[in-house]
Formats: C-alpha cells, sequence, structure tokens
C-alpha cells in the first residue's frame, strides 16, 4: 500500500519532469535547424554526414528544362521536371545546388537548357527578394546559340531560383562577376529577371508570349 | 564665284546614293547584322558557318541589292566581324535617323519544323511594365526626353506592319508559314524608328544552308525583303 503511495506521489510527477526534460533538450539541442524552404520535400534521409551544416539529406526540387513538345510557332517552352537534391540548410548553398543540377539532363532524359559546364560559381540571396546568379563564361562560351536556347537558358535558371525559393522573386544574372547586356546577343539581362509563366509549358498566359498578328488600335 | 565653282567641281564626289535623281534626299534604312567579334552567335559546328558570317554576309547582300534600286540609302551598323554591344547598335542608327531597322539573324534548331524565315518584333506585352500601361499610339515629339529603354513604345504600330510585310514576303522562298511573333529582344527597345529582327532561316536546315550562303540562294530572298521595305516606306513595291 505504501509503495502504491510512493508510486503516486513521486513516480508520475518524476516520469512527468523526465518527459519535459527530454522534450526541453530535443528542442533546445537535438531538433534539426528548420529551413527556410517551405515548399522542400525531404525524401531521403541524410546520406553522407559532410562537413557540420552542410549537407543534411536529400529534398526534391523543380527544375525547368527545354520542353521537347513545343508547336512550331511558338517560341520553345519550359517543362518543370521534380528532381531529387542534396538538401543543405542555408539556402544559398542549396540554390548553388540546385542550379549546379540544371546543367545535367532531367530524370525523364531531357537535355538541359544549359550547357553542361556551365556552373554557378556563387550564389547571394539580398534583401529586396533578389537573388544574384554568377556563373562561369562557359555559359557563354557554351551556348549554343539562337533566340530559343537563350531565352530558355534564361528562363531555366530564373525560374529554377523563383520556384524553389519563395523568398525570391527575381533573379541577377552575372557571369565571372560582371554585369553582362545579353547572355547570348538577344535578351537583355542587366536589370532583374522574373519568372515568366508563359513560357513555361501548361502554364500559359494568354497575356504572355504569343503570336500578335494584330494589334489594338 | 570661286567659291561656286569649289562647290560644282565636288558635286559629283557626293555618294551617288545619298541623292535622288530629283535631288532629295534619300530614306536612310539601317541594317543590322547580328552578333559579331567574340559573339558568334548560333553555330553549325559541321557546315562551318556562324551566325555572325552569315547575318553579315545577308546584311551586306541586302545592301547591295538595296543601292542598285537607288530609292534608299543603307547603313549598316557593323561592316567587320567585331563586337559591338546593342546599345551601340541602336544609337548609331538612332543618330543616323534611319527610316527603320531590320535586325538580321539565324536560328539553330535541329527539329525540322523550325526550318524557314522568322520575323519579331516588340509587341505591346514586352513593353517595359511602366508603359506598357498607356496607349501605344504615344507622342513622337523629339522635344520630349524618352527614356532610352521606352525609344520603341511609340513605334509599336509600325514595327508590326513592318513585321507583317516581311513576314509574309519571306514564307514564299523560305517555304515556311511562320506568323509574326512579339518578343522581348533588348536591340528592339532602344530603336527609336521602326524596328525588327528578323531570323533568315536555320543554320541547322539544309536548304537554309543554300539560302544563305549561295549566290542563288539570296536571289530568292532579298527581293522579298525589297518589296516588304518599298511597300511600307512607298506604298508599292517597286
Amino acid at each position: 500500500m505504501a509503495r502504491k503511495i510512493l508510486l503516486l506521489k513521486y513516480g508520475l510527477p518524476g516520469a512527468l519532469a523526465l518527459l519535459f526534460l527530454s522534450g526541453a533538450v530535443y528542442y533546445l539541442f537535438i531538433q534539426p535547424e528548420p529551413s527556410s524552404l517551405t515548399t522542400l520535400e525531404t525524401v531521403v534521409q541524410p546520406q553522407d554526414a559532410g562537413p557540420a551544416g552542410v549537407s543534411t539529406g536529400t529534398v526534391l526540387l523543380s527544375l525547368f528544362y527545354p520542353a521537347p513538345s513545343a508547336l512550331p510557332d511558338e517560341p520553345l517552352l519550359l517543362k518543370e521536371e521534380k528532381k531529387p537534391v542534396r538538401r543543405f540548410s542555408q539556402p544559398e548553398r542549396q540554390a548553388m545546388e540546385v542550379l549546379r543540377e540544371l546543367s545535367r539532363p532531367s530524370p525523364s532524359g531531357i537535355p538541359s537548357a544549359l550547357p553542361p559546364e556551365a556552373l554557378p560559381l556563387h550564389v547571394f540571396f539580398l534583401e529586396e527578394r533578389l537573388a544574384v546568379v554568377d556563373y562561369s563564361r562557359k555559359i557563354q562560351e557554351n551556348l549554343p546559340g539562337g533566340m530559343d536556347a537563350e531565352r530558355t537558358a534564361l528562363y531555366a535558371i530564373v525560374h529554377t531560383v523563383t520556384f524553389n525559393f519563395p523568398q525570391i522573386s527575381a533573379v541577377r544574372l552575372l557571369v565571372e562577376g560582371k554585369e553582362q547586356e545579353t547572355l547570348a546577343g538577344h535578351f537583355g539581362i542587366e536589370g532583374n529577371l522574373q519568372a515568366d509563366l508563359s513560357l513555361i509549358q501548361d502554364y500559359q498566359n494568354p497575356a504572355g508570349n504569343i503570336r500578335v498578328e494584330t494589334l489594338p488600335p | 564665284m570661286r567659291i561656286l565653282f569649289v562647290v560644282l567641281l565636288l558635286l559629283p564626289c557626293l555618294p551617288a546614293d545619298l541623292r535622288s535623281q530629283s535631288g532629295a534626299r534619300l530614306p536612310l534604312i539601317v541594317l543590322d547584322a547580328g552578333h559579331g567579334g567574340t559573339d558568334s552567335g548560333a553555330r553549325n559546328a559541321e557546315a562551318g558557318l556562324t551566325e555572325k558570317d552569315a547575318a553579315l554576309s545577308a546584311a551586306q547582300a541586302l545592301e547591295k541589292a538595296f543601292l542598285q534600286d537607288r530609292r534608299l540609302t543603307v547603313l549598316l551598323t557593323r561592316t567587320g566581324d567585331i563586337e559591338m554591344p546593342l546599345h551601340a547598335r541602336a544609337e548609331k542608327a538612332n543618330r543616323a535617323r534611319g527610316q527603320l531597322l531590320i535586325s538580321i539573324h539565324t536560328g539553330f534548331d535541329t527539329r525540322a519544323d523550325r526550318a524557314g524565315a522568322r520575323v519579331y518584333f516588340l509587341g505591346p506585352a514586352h513593353l517595359p511594365a511602366a508603359v506598357s500601361a498607356k496607349t501605344v499610339t504615344g507622342v513622337k515629339s523629339p522635344a520630349s526626353l524618352v527614356p532610352w529603354a521606352e525609344a520603341q513604345v511609340p513605334f509599336v504600330n509600325e514595327s508590326n506592319d513592318l513585321a507583317l510585310l516581311l513576314q509574309a514576303r519571306l514564307n514564299t522562298p523560305f517555304l515556311s508559314i511562320h506568323s509574326v511573333q512579339s518578343s522581348p529582344l533588348l536591340l528592339l527597345h532602344f530603336c527609336a524608328m521602326p524596328a525588327v529582327l528578323v531570323e533568315l532561316g536555320n543554320l541547322a536546315d539544309p536548304a537554309d544552308l543554300t539560302r544563305l550562303t549561295s549566290e542563288e540562294g539570296r536571289s530568292q530572298w532579298t527581293p522579298a525583303v525589297k518589296s516588304s521595305v518599298y511597300e511600307y516606306l512607298f506604298g508599292n513595291t517597286r
């Protein structure tokens, strides 16, 4: 009887205290740092330890590739594909990683809009929702040329960054740290580039990039 | 008297193409050969042809064809293999007060349905956000200062007219059925005149390659460009 009383008197509060303590320890020391990538979905648990705070698993991200089924009179569109990418806790490092993946073929085998040698050198997230992406010169030297190739390369980058990082609404593209007038002679990149949904397959916007026969008076 | 004699002596030395038979100054058109220098544009490695070279050859062939007719004068933005920023090309055209600008490019796409000539202009959907809400029938007063990036705004309708004429006429020699497209091309933003960009064929297409590189091929499409320009400027094709 006395054992029962002792158990009720000290055992229950003790168990509750233990539960509270373990919760506090988990919250303070064990819980992983919350990601700022609100749309990221962890699909695989940590695969390689690496230096502390670097790679913590794999995430499924949206990457953009030239859509193979564009109609003859439409500009080449982009197609979204999900791809597992190494996960990083720091958003800028994560952006570097997804842009590195963007230079490789899509999971369904679509060749990238970017040359395989075109790799990002730096990515900075600035205030006012701007990401600065600095590429190696190979992006200009090895781009196949032509308006369609240039535009798909540009917007593959812009959409891949803005779709995966909701805190970013525009991208400033640099080549080896310097602003360029264009990437390949057609489209201006001196300003901030925003996502253009009319260039994404299945996102066609009738007010956007469609053929124009006549103009309103 | 002596001055008059010198002037009369020098008169024949003036370029004939600057004056019409009646002595009035002829309209000036600007032909811009795309790319140049380290910017080769599209490349067909197998054929050993780059877009910058194809565009310059096409521009020079057109210049020759236009000058033969003596109905207008021609300014080429570049005459050699030099790198030239787009704003410098537009500045050259704007300073010369060209009546229109045609920027000559080529495409490169291995898909068969991408062959042929394609004409682009800067449509209302691609104007700078700040001006797209305004009417495009804007004022062309030289007294008002126009921001560099909005130079094309007052000419959108004229550019569309020129683009439609060129596309309709180029479809025949290039055996294509393409329609005019609006595209946010940087050069067109800066042009204070009707301006279009023409992709004169696809470097990946063997038939288009022949049209671009052979004398016979060029003779198929130069009349199409000439008649479009004449109709646009003078209201008739000859």
